[in-house]
């Protein structure tokens, strides 16, 4: 009998206790401050940026002292799924993002983000930035960062075994082979979300393409279909007895550690993933070089966008929201992004300072000539991410190149 | 307890009015917040299948089955579905075996049983994300653990790209499930035991029945509630295991889409299947969430209904 | 607890021990295997992240006891700890309480359309919850309640009734109906016979409910996500996925950061179990 006494006390007693708890917490002071200032959320998809996000956002607030910036990340993953549902459930942060490519004027057509025409300086946008945010007339968003795409290398495996930065395609599959007789692991290709086999397969054909094929492609006139082309996807299978052990199940970190550690010699890398190679690997020695063109032509690197940032539609902060993205293009906003994130979207800032971060982001930007957009990144290309991660059969024979040819021309949006 | 044979005759008419209105009231709570925050969105959100929908933007037009008659070409969910069954077989045989025996085994008076038993039950209180993360570590075949312990005690030839082979990767991710969901069930069973009636045990000895015997004819009848529970939590594991395989097998199921299973094809369809993706389908993803509803729901009750019924006839 | 197979009878005892030597014997293997990726998650979190790969399953070199103070300063992780422990406590207390009341009307105070009723409830178990989340989210937004911890808290306790209803209906049905009889027959109203018979004799249920919901609920990783639109809602194993980047990941704070997480769990089990098994020999005493 003792029993339920005691029970039906504490019990009483826990609910009293927890009812204060969360009441505390319900009314804890909502951090808006006074009237003078405003608070900006904004969410970000990059975790490991937050360090350097809250440095620039700290720059800013130097400048503007009555808007105060609170950054929340979601991983990259559930970043989208994140935005969609805060967008249809009605309640969005000030500052958010879209993927690079077509959604943003989904966005602007469903109406779910301010026009910020006026507000950003788009003259001063690298070109395939202003692309991304500009269209029918407006302007809708600014970027933070760009990156660029290319072949990293493990120079002193490289140095050690006598082989130079390959030209063409058939130099590049020697160096490969040359490397695998050493016992050594040519090629780090995770392809678990089919990312870097798509960069692999962009900077292919965009090395067949060179920027006037780019623009025929755009334009219909040239098809993945095409034998040059399909030259290309095939250069990904014919290397694939190269690809490190168990690389269909491997993830994209898993495979950058295997490199920055030395257990590949080669890999597919973005100006970003240099950060990412040093935290595995302090010592990490590596170079950049632009993917061949098929016989000795020019090398190509390839260029997609961070997020573009919006202002939400609905946002009771838009003016100061506004400001703070419009803020991104400025000089001192870009010199530290060049520095110490990514590569700039503000024509003629470059990555000072002798850091290995700027060494490898100088080599990347001299890599390519030309450097070619992303497709993904332009309006009739938006698909082709897509019809590449559906192909992820093409490793095991399920799929053939031929049919991976087509699906990404099927995926394009032209006529 | 002459008391409580006076008050059996009685029950039948003694309360039936003051029984109805305790039992409203008592249920009132719950069926408030249920009906408000479960069963209110449910509807909501199973609506949405009847339209199109990409998930952004304003809600399209009605299509009626349209989506639904989308599902059975589907072939991508198709293979998710039986992706899935597997698991559930897997799952299923080992709760009615593995966790079974060693629940019995936990069950004798041992030392270290406390120990041994915190030990087991474990891995089903770690987060699903983290044991994923773990299970692909092990797997890994540059660094992996499982590949240099089969080299260290001489089976180096059976050494593997385990997640990278197809016809591995599915089985592997149903073992790293089993790891976990072994804890629980074991827990379920152990339970079970507690309630044995020990005389009918010690009856069954006396008349010289074997061990084995005494088990199969006395224990396990008495364990059928425990079955029932874990059996029917296992399919619900099973049919419903999300952040694990998402965490192996990736966002597309690599490799070649084996690993795919019904969640993580409804989540790439709701909120896409790249981290770049333009390509959602919100009203289609519902769909298939009330196709997975309908298939859990199905088997679910198809158990409860067997096992039951076996518990029925033990009582 | 052994006093019951332990019996004065000479003859029983040899196969007993002899039975009980494999036993051990059987389940030290299985411990060891059960428990190797759990020790390998203890190791990692003392590493440096270039040590984590290019030794993932030896013993640390130098073990990085500050990955843990790292861990819990970079990811704020007290104040997750604090959200966590707020939802978790709370959505178990709320959704055990409310399970039980509605699983006494069903098996006890036979409710209407009782059957139906326990059928909807455990329905719910089955309904994939990703999809649901969007309506949830304007139901909080609508409510006010989007950016506090009581969306959660909220949520969690819906999501945490089917599963009591499961377990405890099915229970509070195989009670002896002479001891609530007696109650009553002593005086008690409903809610007497609810706390003083049937409570007591269903702590071992009960709690097992309590430790089902409150391990998913703690480990949650959607449902915060979907509703986490502030830092007030940040919960552990959100913090934790913060550690996890595009570009890089920091793997020796993420294993850290888990090992904190799981270390509370750990501790309700293992005193949860106490109160099971004292719940436990009540119930097998009574026969």
């Amino acid at each position: 009998m003792l029993d339920y006494t005691i029970s039906r006390r504490s019990l009483l007693g826990g609910a009293g206790a927890l009812g204060a708890l969360a009441l505390l917490q319900a009314c804890a002071p909502a951090v808006s401050g006074g009237s003078s200032t405003k608070t900006v959320t904004a969410w970000g998809n990059h975790p490991e940026w937050q360090g350097v996000l809250e440095k620039l956002t700290g720059v800013f607030q130097e400048s503007h002292s009555s808007t105060v910036v609170d950054w929340q990340f979601k991983p990259n993953a559930t970043y989208q799924a994140a935005v969609n549902t805060a967008l249809s459930g009605g309640q969005a942060p000030d500052v958010f993002g879209w993927l690079e490519g077509p959604s943003i004027r989904q966005g602007a057509a469903d109406g779910l983000i301010m026009d910020l025409t006026g507000k950003i300086d788009v003259d001063n946008l690298i070109d395939p930035a202003r692309a991304q945010v500009e269209f029918d007339g407006k302007v809708w968003g600014c970027p933070l960062g760009a990156y660029t795409v290319g072949v990293f290398y493990q120079r002193d495996v490289f140095d050690d075994n006598g082989i130079d930065i390959p030209t063409t395609w058939d130099e590049l599959t020697e160096a490969s082979e040359k490397i695998a007789a050493t016992g050594l692991t040519p090629w780090a290709m995770p392809a678990k979300d089919m990312i870097l086999p798509y960069f692999f397969t962009m900077l292919s054909t965009s090395s067949v393409l060179g920027s006037a094929g780019f623009e025929e492609l755009l334009a219909g006139d040239r098809k993945f279909t095409d034998p040059d082309m399909v030259a290309g996807l095939q250069l990904m299978k014919d290397l694939q007895p190269y690809f490190n052990e168990g690389f269909e199940a491997q993830s994209y970190a898993e495979g950058k550690a295997a490199f920055a550690q030395g257990r590949a010699a080669m890999i597919i890398g973005g100006s970003a993933d240099f950060a990412g190679y040093q935290e595995t690997n302090p010592d990490v020695n590596v170079g950049v070089f632009g993917f061949p063109s098929p016989d000795g032509g020019q090398a190509v690197t390839t260029s997609g966008m961070d997020l573009n940032y919006t202002v939400w539609a609905d946002s009771p902060n838009a003016e100061a929201a506004a400001e703070f993205i419009g803020w991104f293009v400025s000089e001192e906003c870009q010199q530290i992004v060049a520095d110490e994130l990514s590569i700039p979207i503000r024509k003629g800032v470059a990555p000072l300072g002798d850091t290995e971060t700027a060494r490898i982001a100088r080599e990347m930007v001299a890599a390519g000539e030309p450097n070619i957009p992303l497709l993904l990144d332009t309006i009739e290309g938006g698909g082709t991410l897509g019809a590449v991660a559906e192909s992820s059969g093409i490793f095991s024979g399920g799929v053939t190149i031929e049919q991976l040819a087509e699906a990404l021309q099927n995926s394009m949006t032209t006529s | 307890m002459s008391v409580g044979v006076a008050t059996r005759r009685k029950r039948g008419t003694k309360q039936p009015t003051n029984f109805a209105r305790a039992a409203v009231l008592f249920a009132l709570p719950a069926v408030l917040v249920y009906g408000m925050f479960f069963i209110l969105p449910v509807v909501q959100s199973f609506t949405l299948a009847f339209f199109e929908w990409s998930g952004l933007g304003p809600v399209g037009d009605f299509v009626g089955a349209g989506n639904f008659a989308k599902l059975a070409t589907d072939d991508a969910f198709l293979a998710a579905i039986a992706h899935s069954f597997i698991i559930l077989g897997v799952l299923v045989l080992i709760t009615n075996t593995f966790s079974l025996a060693l629940a019995s085994l936990l069950n004798r008076p041992l030392r270290f049983r406390g120990l041994f038993r915190a030990i087991i039950v474990l891995p089903y209180v770690l987060s699903p994300l983290v044991v994923g993360f773990i299970w692909v570590l092990i797997l890994s075949p540059d660094i992996g653990l499982l590949n240099p312990a089969l080299e260290a005690i001489g089976l180096g030839a059976l050494q593997h790209a385990w997640l990278a082979d197809p016809a591995f990767a599915l089985p592997w991710i149903a073992v790293a499930l089993a790891w976990q969901w072994n804890g629980l069930a074991t827990l379920i069973f152990l339970t079970g035991f507690q309630d044995v009636r020990q005389d009918l045990l010690e009856a069954a000895r006396l008349d010289g029945a074997h061990e084995f015997q005494v088990f199969r004819q006395v224990i396990v009848p008495q364990l059928a509630p425990a079955f029932t529970i874990a059996n029917v939590l296992a399919a619900i594991f099973a049919l419903r295991a999300f952040d694990l395989v998402y965490v192996i097998g990736g966002p597309l199921g690599a490799p070649a889409g084996s690993t795919t299973v019904i969640s993580t094809i409804i989540f790439g369809t709701a909120f896409g299947r790249t981290s770049f993706s333009s390509d959602i389908n919100m009203a289609y993803a519902m769909t298939q969430g009330v196709a997975q509803f309908l298939l859990v729901g199905v088997i679910a009750v198809g158990m409860l209904l067997y096992f039951g019924r076996r518990e029925r006839n033990v009582r | 607890m052994s006093a019951s197979t332990v019996t004065l009878r000479g003859e029983r005892r040899q196969p007993v021990n002899k039975g009980n030597v494999v036993a051990n014997v059987v389940l030290i293997i299985v411990c060891a295997g059960v428990i190797l990726p759990c020790l390998f998650l203890v190791l990692g979190s003392l590493k440096q992240i270039d040590e984590f790969f290019s030794s993932p399953f030896g013993f640390p070199s130098n073990p990085a006891w500050s990955n843990y103070a790292e861990a819990w300063d970079e990811g704020d992780l007290g104040t997750a700890f604090g959200v966590s422990a707020i939802a978790t406590i709370g959505a178990v207390v709320l959704s055990t309480i409310l399970a039980a009341l509605i699983s006494y009307a069903i098996s006890c105070l036979r409710l209407r359309w009782g059957q139906v009723v326990r059928v909807v409830f455990v329905a719910g178990l089955v309904v994939p919850v990703q999809l649901i989340m969007l309506a949830i989210f304007i139901l909080m937004r609508q409510m006010h309640v989007l950016g506090s911890v009581w969306s959660l808290v909220i949520t969690y306790t819906t999501f945490g009734i089917p599963l009591g209803v499961l377990i405890l209906v099915g229970f509070f049905q195989a009670l002896p109906k002479e001891l609530m009889e007696a109650a009553r027959m002593d005086g008690a109203g409903h809610v007497g016979v609810f706390l003083q018979v049937v409570v007591p004799l269903s702590r071992p249920a009960i709690t097992t409910v309590a430790i089902l919901n409150g391990v998913w609920i703690w480990n949650d990783v959607f449902v915060a996500l979907m509703l986490s639109t502030s830092s007030a809602t940040q919960t552990l194993p959100l913090a934790i996925l913060n550690f996890f980047g595009t570009y890089s990941s920091e793997w020796g704070l993420i294993f850290a950061s888990v090992v904190i997480s799981a270390v509370p769990v750990m501790i309700a089990y293992t005193l949860a179990t106490r109160t099971f098994m004292k719940g436990l020999s009540a119930g097998a005493l009574k026969e």
